[in-house]
């Protein structure tokens, strides 16, 4: 800077040098205006360059910031006739004593060394407390009186004393104009800026300031950019976790968009997972994010699902990404004594714009927390309606998101689990009529329940923490008002297993119950059955297991109806599918050794439901009852009068080698050999060619001149064909487009041709000549065959 | 036996018997026995050719052998060259229906349509093209264009045009040859389209086409008989209709009245073909003995059809084959050792030094499948000869390894009978058991 000063200096001896030319030619030419307008230029240019020379030292001095110097007391760099008071100590100005000022004194008006800025040309410094300045009596003013851009040398005495007093208390109490904050911030702007002292100390005021004084956008918008922007000068690698939550965490910095890029790009370099804290406000201010009424209506369950959505969705908070652009941060200071300096012919921000990572730059990577933001305008849409109209308890609950349900007490679990207590069973289970269910949910007595009813009621339960069996949401079917249900407390959540297996393990427990029941009652050995053959079949996880339990329960207490089960069997398992099913039932109907008549009907009943056949079941009865070892016991029928059928004698036991009536053998062979003459003399496959040899290649001596007549080989074909099979048979396969062509060429229809040939071919040589396929096969084989045989 | 066997007859016989479907080929190299009804139902296309027309029934119980005898009677018409056409009855695809079941059925016939030249369905262009480029090319030899084409195409089918919807038949031929002659793809397609009955509306064949009817629910059987009137004209000995799992009628078309309109569809096609009414066509229909015999649900069920089907003399294996109805016996374990002989045989392509097991091999076979089948195990072939064709392929693969050895491990696999399956009309009438101890 002062090499830069010096040439400075010699520019204006020779711009002086030349204007006392032009100023003695002017004398020399007698033009005495001219010669006053070249001597105003001339001072003019000299003053200019003066104050520029002094900028120039000014902005030498602002390239480090000193971070460790807490200067209680010192001249500010860019005037030597204002002073700064820091922490612990104080200052008088009349009657008022500040206690740690943080700001500038003065004790005359001298404006000597100070900057002009583009809005304050006084050359005073705005926040300067000049103590030779007269004080009035504090006094209640309309809001604005202070005016924009306030300087203490330049608001009236009574403002003076609004000011002090303000300072002297403080400097937390209420404002009644935001001017008095800004005046203040003016002087830690200036020494964060200008004297680059008391970081540490300047950084935190600030963000005090900030969360004190929240009315005015201005000044959010002011003090936020300066927190930002020193940040970024300092080095946002050397603000530690403290400072980073003091200013973020405690004050609306990160409120403002800038904020929010400073942070982010904090995170960023400390390599910090997006927490739900900065995931909610990037939601908040990312312009693409949804508007809606529910964030403010119910604002807690709104965070509390968007918590809930974002950790389960990010365990481990969203690693953020960054743009290549850097991004550009600029601060324009607030102070009037700070703003645009005229500098080299214009005016230039005091603050130099810093680059910093730009995470906010990929706004894709935002895409899933926008997503989650929305889906909790959603859910909670429901909700949110129901709290505008003041409705609470179980419909209010039931409106909100299952998320928040699960951690919510359901305002009805008293009255249902003192009913649930109430239907205990000596074994322990819980068989609860939906008659009785139903009241608590509000539903009136009606012969069936609709499906909707009938779901809400399963919900409520698992709401409280029951399951329910049946359960509605699986079968799909209303409860009726006589129905029971087998309540159990699920191990976990209450779900609603959709998982094919355990429908199909449902239905076949509720078929099997339904055969096993014929008889009348159920036998132990019977529900064993069908439990050892369930847990076989069907891969259950414990909730399905236990779910089926309780299904189980359900259906030892009331056995089923069998048309129905078989009616959804039909329409969702295959004939394989439906045949397993019903061997089962076969098995479950005969594992207590005794096959009565009812069991047989149903099973005959089932088969037949199901679409399979009859004579399958007696197949199946046969096996099973020749695993016993003891003879077949046949009860008499009702029919007495009847008279019986004699029972055929036992059979024989099977030989092991079967024997064969060679005598019938020869007939047979005898009557096959003559219906193979009979076949031949129409088949015609007596003509043998006895030809064992390789197949030969194509033939090269096929004749193609049509004036010499057909060629030899092709004896016997009609006329027209002729020259058209000497051309096809030139290649051994031809697309069906050319083929077509080739057809055309000799005025042949394209598959009249290929039947023609091929019946020639068959006749002839034995075989089709022409394979319809894609492309067309030429079997050349068949004519060097022919070749070979009338050689 | 001793013939060689085609590698695509061999190929295609056992690729079929693996699967456990007859094969559609290569039938007479393992056909067993049936003398007499092979020779009815050639006698049958003896007679359409001569002009008239025949129906059967062919009925028998699962694993007699419908479907191959289906397919033989097949395999012979082709050679006799008679156009094919085969579909399986089911209950989307009948003979009568308001629905547009009656016409899928008719699409899936066309669909399947068989010329000697082409066994495997897909012929219906063909047969098209045959017709108009013979008449084409016998046209042009005299000097004639295309108008005189179109005139002699129509002065052909003029006899069609004494039945029902013959002269929109023959314009839509007209129509596919001017598209051949357009080179316009579209009109050739539109034409098969409406051929194959896959219009459903009139108002897009007239737009398409220029004709007033399509082939629809009513009139398939009218159609069936112009086509077999056509076949002829275009050079062929007829048309045989092949269809089969007419069991789907009986057991599982549970409407009475949808079930008795089908029947009085077979009533009308059995009236047509015995009073000679229709010429050039044959009807072929397959079924269990209970889609014939059930009185509550089969073809005896309607009264004019069991006077006209049953022989109260024809019981206890007695035949007849001057009537309509063919039926077929189950296999004896004799017949099936044949049949293993025959399939021992395909498999050395008719080479008798090539055999890969000696007789003593298939009767252990037998022995196994007696074993592991039960005793009836011969009645029901399919998984027997599945297994053997498996056993024979593992020995041609494996000739160190000895046929004992083999034969050891092997695994059969019974399957489940697909028919008779009861309508919703079947009853638990009970039997007089009451408790049966197991």
């Amino acid at each position: 800077m002062a090499k830069n000063g010096h040439s400075w200096g010699i520019a204006c001896v020779a711009g002086l040098t030349f204007l006392a030319l032009l100023f003695a030619i002017a004398r020399m030419w007698g033009a005495f205006t001219f010669t006053i307008y070249l001597l105003v230029a001339a001072i003019a240019i000299t003053a200019a360059v003066w104050r520029s020379k002094r900028r120039g030292k000014n902005m030498g001095s602002e390239e480090n910031i000193n971070f460790n110097s807490l200067s209680a007391t010192s001249p500010s760099k860019g005037s030597q006739n204002i002073e700064w008071r820091g922490k612990g100590t104080a200052i008088s100005v009349g009657d008022y004593v500040i206690q740690d000022p943080l700001t500038y004194f003065s004790d005359d008006g001298r404006v000597s060394g100070n900057r002009v800025s583009q809005f304050d040309q006084s050359g005073r410094e705005a926040s300067c407390l000049y103590r030779h300045l007269a004080i009035g009596r504090p006094v209640l003013q309309e809001k604005g009186a202070l005016g924009y851009w306030p300087s203490y040398a330049s608001i009236s005495p009574d403002q003076r004393a609004n000011y002090l007093q303000w300072m002297a208390l403080g400097k937390k109490d209420d404002l009644n104009d935001i001017g008095y904050a800004f005046l203040y911030f003016y002087g830690l702007e200036r020494r964060l800026l200008v004297d680059n002292q008391d970081f540490d100390l300047i950084i935190p005021e600030v963000a005090r300031l900030l969360s004190r004084y929240t009315f005015s956008g201005s000044f959010l918008s002011y003090l936020s950019s300066f927190i930002c922007y020193n940040l970024a000068r300092m080095g946002l690698e050397k603000v530690d976790q403290n400072l980073f939550d003091t200013i973020f965490l405690k004050s609306p910095v990160a409120d403002s968009e800038t904020g929010l890029a400073v942070a982010t790009a904090w995170l960023y370099i400390k390599q910090i997972p997006l927490s739900l804290y900065w995931a909610t406000r990037i939601a908040r201010q990312d312009p693409r994010t949804p508007r809606s009424v529910v964030t403010q209506r119910v604002p807690e369950e709104f965070q509390k699902l968007f918590e809930i959505k974002y950790n389960n969705k990010f365990s481990d908070g969203l690693m953020l990404k960054v743009s290549s652009n850097q991004r550009r941060l600029d601060h324009h200071p607030a102070s009037p004594s700070l703003g645009r300096t005229f500098v080299r012919g214009g005016y230039q921000s005091l603050a130099e714009p810093i680059l910093i990572p730009n995470v906010l730059g990929i706004q894709s990577q935002f895409n899933p927390i926008l997503q989650i933001y929305s889906e909790c305008i959603d859910e909670l849409k429901s909700y949110s309606h129901k709290a505008l109209q003041g409705v609470d308890g179980r419909d209010a609950f039931e409106a909100l998101p299952d998320e928040l349900k699960k951690g919510t007490e359901h305002p009805d679990s008293e009255i249902w689990r003192k009913t649930i207590s109430e239907h205990v069973t000596e074994k322990g289970e819980v068989m609860v009529p939906i008659s009785k269910l139903a009241p608590l949910r509000g539903i009136p007595e009606r012969p069936k329940l609709t499906l909707k009813q009938s779901i809400d009621l399963a919900e409520t339960a698992g709401h409280i923490g029951y399951g329910l069996e049946r359960d509605p949401r699986i079968t799909n079917f209303g409860y009726r008002w006589e129905d029971i249900v087998s309540v159990f407390h699920p191990q976990g959540e209450a779900l609603v297993s959709k998982n094919p297996q355990y429908l199909g393990a449902s239905i076949m427990l509720e078929l099997g119950l339904a055969v096993a029941s014929a008889d009348g009652h159920i036998d132990d050995s019977e529900i064993k059955y069908i439990t050892d053959f369930l847990k076989g079949m069907f891969m259950l996880d414990p909730a399905e297991s236990q779910r089926l339990e309780s299904l189980k329960k359900l259906l030892v207490a009331r056995p089923p109806s069998i048309a129905e089960v078989s009616r959804r069997l039909k329409g969702s398992l295959n004939q394989d599918q439906l045949e397993t099913v019903a061997k089962y039932l076969v098995g479950v109907a005969c594992v207590d050794g005794i096959l009565e008549k009812p069991e047989l009907r149903l099973l005959k009943k089932i088969y037949k439901s199901l679409g399979l056949e009859e004579a399958n079941l007696d197949l199946l009865i046969d096996s099973i009852r020749q695993e016993f070892p003891e003879p077949v016991v046949i009860q008499t029928g009702k029919r007495l009068g009847r008279k019986g059928e004699a029972i055929p004698t036992q059979a024989e036991a099977k030989p092991d080698r079967i024997f064969l009536d060679e005598s019938k053998i020869n007939t047979i062979l005898q009557e096959t050999i003559e219906v193979g003459i009979i076949l031949s003399q129409v088949l015609g496959t007596n003509d043998n060619f006895e030809s064992s040899e390789p197949p030969k290649a194509a033939p090269e001596n096929v004749q193609t001149d049509q004036v010499a007549g057909p060629p030899v080989l092709f004896r016997n074909l009609d006329p027209r064909y002729s020259n058209f099979l000497a051309e096809l048979v030139t290649i051994p396969q031809w697309e069906r487009k050319q083929f077509e062509q080739l057809a055309r060429k000799f005025n042949l229809m394209p598959a009249g041709a290929m039947a023609a040939v091929n019946e020639w071919s068959e006749q002839e040589l034995g075989d089709f000549l022409i394979e319809d396929a894609d492309p067309l096969l030429i079997n050349l084989n068949l004519m060097g065959e022919k070749n070979e045989r009338d050689n | 036996m001793s013939e060689t066997i085609k590698p695509r007859e061999r190929d295609a016989i056992l690729q079929s018997l693996r699967s456990g479907v007859v094969p559609k080929i290569g039938l007479d190299h393992i056909q067993v026995g049936r003398k007499a009804e092979v020779a009815a139902i050639i006698n049958d296309f003896n007679r359409i050719e001569n002009g008239g027309a025949s129906v059967r029934f062919i009925i028998g119980r699962f694993g007699a052998g419908k479907s191959f005898f289906l397919n033989l009677s097949r395999a012979v018409a082709l050679e006799k060259k008679f156009v094919v056409v085969n579909a399986d009855i089911s209950v989307e695809k009948r003979l009568y229906s308001n629905q547009g079941k009656a016409r899928a059925l008719y699409a899936e016939l066309m669909q399947n349509m068989a010329i000697r030249a082409k066994p495997n369905g897909g012929a219906l262009a063909n047969v098209l093209e045959k017709f108009v480029s013979d008449v084409d090319h016998n046209v042009r030899q005299g000097g004639g264009a295309d108008k005189e084409v179109a005139e002699e195409i129509i002065k052909k089918l003029k006899p069609l045009q004494d039945q029902v919807s013959g002269y929109d038949f023959a314009n839509v031929l007209i129509k596919y040859l001017e598209g051949f002659h357009q080179q316009n793809e579209t009109l050739m397609g539109n034409a098969l389209r409406w051929l194959r009955a896959e219009y459903t509306t009139k108002t897009e064949a007239k737009q398409d086409l220029g004709v007033r009817n399509i082939i629809s629910d009513e009139n398939i059987y009218d159609y069936l008989k112009l086509l077999a009137s056509f076949t002829r004209i275009a050079g062929y000995t007829g048309l045989l209709v092949n269809i089969d799992e007419m069991g789907v009628l009986s057991h599982r078309l549970n409407n009475a009245i949808a079930r008795n309109q089908n029947y009085e569809t077979i009533l009308r096609i059995l009236n047509d073909c015995l009073q000679g009414n229709v010429s050039g066509i044959g009807f072929v229909f397959a079924g269990t003995d209970g889609f014939l015999e059930d009185n509550r649900r089969g073809l005896y069920s309607y009264e004019a059809l069991a006077t006209r089907l049953s022989n109260q003399f024809a019981v206890k294996g007695l035949k007849d084959y001057s009537g309509p109805v063919i039926s077929l016996e189950c296999l004896s374990p004799e017949d099936l050792f044949v049949l293993l002989c025959n399939i021992r045989n395909v498999f050395a392509s008719g080479d008798k030094a090539k055999y890969l097991v000696p007789d003593e091999a298939m009767k252990e076979f037998m022995s196994l499948c007696s074993k592991t089948l039960g005793a009836d195990y011969f009645k029901t072939p399919r998984d027997l000869i599945k297994s053997f064709v498996g056993f024979l392929s593992v020995l041609e693969q494996n000739p160190s390894v000895s046929w004992k050895d083999i034969l050891c491990s092997t695994k059969i696999e019974q399957s489940v009978d697909p028919e008779s399956i009861p309508g919703p009309e079947d009853k638990d009438e009970g039997s007089d058991l009451t408790t049966l101890k197991l």
